[in-house]
């Protein structure tokens, strides 16, 4: 993808933490429309941070402290995603993360203990 | 410019102008109706003699892929008395001018060439070489019907004058005018760069008009899709860039038309690039190897278009999804065009049938992203979600890395995707677009 879509964001590694924030948020809006499945019955796309943020686990906190920080003013919450609070969004990054956790397992990726 | 005969000539316009003459559009009052007009340059009335030159396009007759002259009139142009040829006004575009616009399709092809050797051989059958037959004496009328409008006026086309041996030489030049007007007929059509190039073979060294009608017949059916050839050289970083700049100016003017116009242009581009024999895999082992290199290509083919379709998303709000909807279903409609079939066992082709609308979803939903666009991201997430639930797939990256596929239907993702049962999208002209919420 860097290849073509490098022009948006030129430096390749800030490329990379962009995308993989990118490809995070994007599990986060799927299981997000997905909660009130079961767990193990949601289906959410993942993508490369699977292995290169195996080491950060705290990936979707990051996306938590900015919400908590913006509250209201937080663009997602504006666009009306994850109910437009942070308690809803907290608990689709919790959804998220063990959903990620089943993947990462399953595909062999080795992870810190949380 | 008057005439100086009984019927009035109406002089609308002037509408060409060659080496040895000018043409117009006039109208002939008394029977009122539009005629075309021509009259020879003052300067070459020694050399080109109007007069001939109607009669030996009168002796064609009237035959749908020629001209039809209807006579001969005195007319009287910068104080200089001349003859003019008096001809069927023709609403249409020169072959060579239309070769600067759209692709033809199998059957505009077909038509043109078949025209044209149609009305070669009725001049043939008359006794006229035409010894002129360029790009610009050919008009295409609606649907790309042929019309010959013109011969070489400075000399004496006539083939009884000649001898055997000559008159075959003309026949062969004319031959030759044909041949190349046939190859460059195909080569600006839909068919792919493989088969142009069979057709080309075939043409080399084609000694009749009826040798090349019989090509041209044999295009029906006789092309045989090639196997997976040597891929074609990737668009240049430098294509990229300059694509983002042009993108950057219409995003600073605020001509979200231009940009329209831009996206569906790069769009088309992508069409043909997967038209190309680079996309086509059959009679071929299919590896995951050959598969991934495939996609590889793919993604630099995609490149063209998708910085457009990712920062167009800088003005990203519903109103634009109707024109991003139209640029992946292009994209669909690319990979339906390819014909790949869904057979047991060959998930690989499975997989390249729903990488490009994937990926398309993918860079609208990254540069929605990188623009803080959250509404146009939630409504590309909520289709890509009723993607997903209908077609099983566990893992979208999979999709984009050549994976397995979860989909044993073969179906095109992307019209379950939409909810959308057709499976045929048209390729919509920009001014189509419309504005629409998405909700």
């Amino acid at each position: 993808m860097y290849n073509v879509l490098g022009t948006v964001v030129p430096v390749r590694a800030a490329f990379e933490i962009q995308f993989d924030r990118f490809e995070y948020f994007l599990g986060l809006m799927f299981c997000a429309e997905q909660q009130n499945r079961k767990p193990e019955d949601i289906i959410a796309p993942t993508g490369t941070f699977l292995w290169r943020r195996a080491r950060e686990p705290d990936f979707g906190e990051k996306f938590i402290a900015q919400a908590r920080e913006r509250g209201d003013e937080w663009p997602p919450f504006q666009a009306g995603i994850f109910d437009k609070n942070l308690p809803a969004f907290e608990y689709v990054v919790g959804l998220f993360d063990e959903y990620v956790d089943r993947e990462r397992a399953r595909k062999g990726v080795r992870m810190p203990r949380r | 410019m008057v005439n100086d005969g009984n019927a009035t000539l109406e002089i609308l316009e002037q509408i060409d102008s060659g080496l040895y003459g000018r043409v117009f559009r006039a109208r002939q009052s008394e029977l009122d109706r539009v005629v075309a007009v021509k009259v020879i340059r003052s300067e070459y009335s020694h050399r080109v003699d109007a007069v001939g030159h109607a009669k030996a396009l009168a002796r064609v007759g009237v035959h749908p892929n020629v001209v039809t002259v209807y006579g001969v009139e005195q007319v009287t142009v910068e104080e200089v008395k001349m003859p003019a040829m008096v001809m069927e006004w023709l609403e249409g575009e020169q072959f060579g001018t239309r070769l600067g616009g759209p692709r033809f399709s199998e059957q505009e092809v077909r038509r043109i060439c078949m025209g044209v050797l149609d009305g070669m051989e009725r001049m043939h059958e008359a006794g006229i070489q035409h010894g002129d037959l360029h790009f610009g004496n050919i008009i295409l009328l609606a649907d790309c019907h042929p019309k010959i409008i013109d011969i070489d006026a400075s000399q004496n086309r006539s083939l009884g004058r000649l001898s055997d041996i000559s008159r075959e030489g003309a026949i062969a030049s004319d031959v030759d005018y044909c041949r190349q007007l046939v190859q460059r007929a195909f080569a600006h059509s839909v068919l792919i760069p493989s088969l142009v190039n069979q057709l080309d073979s075939k043409l080399q060294g084609v000694m009749s008009l009826a040798d090349i009608r019989a090509i041209v017949e044999w295009t029906r059916d006789g092309l045989q899709s090639p196997s997976y050839s040597v891929p074609i050289p990737p668009p240049t970083p430098e294509t990229a860039e300059r694509l983002w700049t042009k993108v950057q100016e219409y995003i600073e003017g605020n001509r979200p038309a231009s940009l329209q116009g831009l996206i569906m242009g790069q769009t088309r581009l992508l069409h043909d690039e997967l038209r190309s024999d680079r996309f086509k895999v059959t009679g071929i082992e299919v590896t995951p190897e050959r598969v991934r290199e495939r996609l590889v290509q793919y993604e630099e083919c995609a490149g063209l278009l998708l910085p457009a379709l990712a920062i167009g998303c800088h003005w990203g709000d519903e109103s634009h999804w109707n024109l991003w909807k139209q640029c992946i279903e292009t994209a669909a409609n690319c990979y339906e065009d390819l014909g790949f079939e869904a057979r047991s066992g060959m998930v690989h082709y499975l997989d390249l049938r729903q990488y490009p609308p994937l990926l398309l979803f993918y860079a609208s939903a990254l540069g929605a992203f990188l623009n803080e666009r959250f509404k146009t991201l939630r409504a590309l997430v909520r289709n890509l979600n009723t993607y997903m639930r209908r077609s099983a797939a566990t893992s979208l990256s999979s999709c984009l890395t050549g994976g397995q596929s979860k989909s044993p239907s073969g179906t095109n993702m992307y019209s379950t995707a939409i909810g959308d049962t057709t499976r045929r999208y048209p390729i919509t002209s920009a001014k189509s677009c419309t504005t629409s919420s998405v909700r």
